[in-house]
């Protein structure tokens, strides 16, 4: 198709170039035009100049706001993190909860192992920090609460209780701001805790923190069980737990009422062993037990237990964690002798326990970071040439002795490495 | 197209006088034979793509381009011709109090701003190339206008009047629509003082509008003519 070149003037009819815009002989214009004119400045202008009052009127509003917003009571939820940044005049913190030993690592999910229907208690830590140094800021940052409660929610299993206790400014922890003694009972079970800081300016913040208990397993041995009648019986009994029970099995030796003769070594697996208290009478060692496990987490407890020497050797010589629970100890050069270093370092308590006529009764001579449980109640100290010898390094812990009675003792206790301790309730007679 | 146009201003058009002669060309007075209109044929060589441009658009502060031909880099353009005072004859004898001034000068703007939308330079704003008609100002003569192409580090030619013409018309850089904001602040200062900035500068608002549109770097002046016409 041919390309259009000529066209007609629609107002003479005169011939013209496709491309004209113009039409020659009646002088008038043939294309289309557009009327092109500038557009309104008034709007332009009247905004401009309008602008910076706008701006101003926008920036007051928005701080307004802001401000307004700002005096509003917040809420602060870490959201399952068991840690909040919490911002105010004075600066910012870092809020969480937490282990003893790492202050800056929140702990929202804790998981405990546990005997069935055992009583058990451990502390959770509020850390309060200048978030920017690190500082601890728990004394100047309770100024500014008004009150802080913590609370498990009903647990899985309802039966078995997990509960906190009043969060409190304790020695145990002293970095902490405020410590709880978390206790449950044990069972297989979870609960979900909250702490609630309420501040005085009406802000409130909400720490969680979920506890999961996990059974171990218990393995009950009676003397129908296995034999047990002699110390050779015993030790074969002891050194054969590690093929007949599981690693995290807490196992139970439940002894008749003999009379064991010779030394028994705990060096395999933790065993705890319950003494005779039936009719017939009770259990009796007159040789060493030495308790010295593998691994340093578990205790060993000793239930009921007599320790009869001759008037020399040790009756339990410890390098890991043992807890006499209702024993009696007579006649020995020393009734309980605990060594060792490190985190494991012979740890030990006494609950009810009884020391009659022993050179030493209790020796604590143990480079250990602490005791794993530092009140030893109950206990009676009878005409011991000493009572208590501690050597060693001391713990910072004080040493809670209530309800110990001294008696007839050469000396009492003989602190060579000034252990703190709380006699306050003791009784020296 | 080039020579239909010859052929036809010949044909139906009349020359009436010679307006200028120049270099590049020269500007004729021609009257329409059946009308008794007249027109300005202008006959210039170099670039007539602003003349093209004109050729799909009417603003009332620009003369009408209506016609437009070009043949081996010479041009012809038949346009309206502007019947009223130039403005550079009357300020042989007199100058203009501030509210002429702004009046005329918006109207300049609007001009501008019709060319600058069209990407076109004027290049050669001055009162010899303002018309005033009645109360309508046109800006007329955009031979030395161009468009302004961004790629360009400078132009290839000086054009302008010595004295309206921005820096970067010297061969700075190249012109933008802010040599015409240049030359609007020159032109502003001549009506209302007869003089050149440099020499005198108007007094109160509109020698600060002086001052700010001929700043050597076209950075600090107003960056367009809205601007301009905003602070008028």
């Amino acid at each position: 198709m041919a390309e259009q070149t000529q066209q007609t003037c629609p107002y003479c009819g005169a011939s013209l170039p496709a491309e004209a815009s113009f039409c020659p002989r009646c002088a008038r214009s043939v294309n289309q035009r557009q009327k092109v004119s500038p557009p309104s400045i008034r709007w332009r202008k009247a905004l401009r100049r309008a602008f910076p009052a706008l701006l101003l009127i926008l920036i007051l509003g928005a701080a307004g706001t802001g401000w307004y917003l700002s005096t509003l009571p917040q809420v602060y939820d870490d959201g399952g993190t068991g840690e909040v940044t919490y911002t105010d005049e004075d600066g910012t913190y870092q809020i969480l909860l937490g282990w003893r030993d790492t202050p800056y690592e929140p702990a929202p999910v804790i998981t405990q192992t546990a005997e069935k229907d055992g009583e058990y208690t451990f502390p959770v830590c509020l850390f309060i920090h200048h978030k920017d140094t690190g500082v601890n800021a728990g004394e100047i940052f309770l100024q500014k609460v008004a009150s802080v409660t913590a609370e498990f929610d009903t647990p899985d299993d309802p039966a078995a209780y997990i509960s906190y206790g009043d969060p409190a400014y304790d020695d145990y922890v002293p970095d902490a701001a405020l410590t709880s003694f978390t206790h449950f009972l044990g069972r297989e079970n979870s609960a979900r805790g909250t702490w609630t800081i309420s501040m005085k300016n009406g802000d409130v913040i909400y720490l969680h923190q979920t506890l999961n208990v996990e059974l171990l397993e218990t393995v009950d041995i009676y003397p129908e069980d296995a034999p047990m009648d002699t110390i050779e019986d015993l030790q074969v009994l002891v050194d054969s737990l590690g093929d007949r029970v599981g690693e995290s099995d807490v196992v139970n030796i439940h002894l008749p009422a003999v009379t064991y003769a010779g030394t028994l070594s705990i060096t395999e697996r933790p065993v705890n062993l319950y003494g005779s208290t039936e009719e017939e009478g009770r259990t009796v060692f007159t040789g060493t037990v030495q308790v010295n496990p593998k691994g340093i987490s578990h205790i060993v407890y000793l239930y009921d237990i007599d320790f009869v020497g001759d008037g020399d050797g040790v009756g339990i010589s410890t390098a890991r964690r043992t807890w006499p629970i209702g024993c009696r100890f007579t006649g020995w050069r020393t009734a309980i002798l605990c060594h060792g270093t490190g985190p494991a370092g012979g740890g030990i308590c006494l609950s009810d326990c009884q020391f009659t006529e022993n050179q030493i009764a209790v020796h604590y001579n143990s480079n250990g970071t602490g005791f794993f449980n530092s009140i030893w109640p109950n206990c009676a100290f009878l005409n011991n040439e000493t009572g208590l010898l501690f050597e060693g390094e001391s713990t910072e812990d004080a040493l809670d002795l209530s309800g110990c009675r001294f008696e007839g003792n050469g000396t009492d206790i003989d602190n060579r490495n000034g252990q703190p301790l709380d006699i306050s309730q003791a009784v020296f007679q | 197209m080039y020579v239909w146009m010859e052929q036809s201003l010949e044909q139906f058009f009349q020359e009436e006088r010679l307006l200028k002669q120049s270099p590049r060309g020269s500007v004729h007075l021609l009257r329409h034979r059946k009308t008794g209109r007249r027109f300005v044929l202008r006959h210039f060589t170099g670039n007539d793509e602003v003349y093209r441009k004109l050729l799909h658009c009417t603003c009332r502060n620009l003369p009408i381009v209506y016609e437009a031909a070009s043949r081996d880099g010479e041009n012809l353009v038949l346009e309206e011709y502007i019947q009223g005072d130039n403005l550079g004859e009357l300020l042989q004898g007199t100058l203009f109090t501030a509210e002429e001034t702004r009046n005329i000068v918006t109207q300049v703007c609007r001009a501008l701003w019709v060319l600058h939308s069209l990407a076109a330079v004027h290049r050669d704003v001055k009162p010899e190339n303002i018309i005033l008609r009645g109360d309508q100002t046109v800006l007329i003569d955009f031979d030395a206008a161009r468009l302004h192409k961004p790629e360009h580090e400078t132009d290839t030619q000086v054009l302008g009047t010595t004295g309206f013409a921005a820096p970067e018309q010297y061969g700075l850089s190249q012109t933008d629509q802010r040599a015409d904001i240049y030359a609007v602040g020159i032109l502003i200062n001549v009506m209302l003082t007869g003089e050149h900035p440099s020499r005198k500068l108007a007094e109160g608002h509109l020698g600060r509008v002086v001052r700010r549109c001929t700043q050597v770097s076209p950075e600090k002046r107003y960056p367009n003519v809205l601007r301009l016409m905003e602070a008028l």
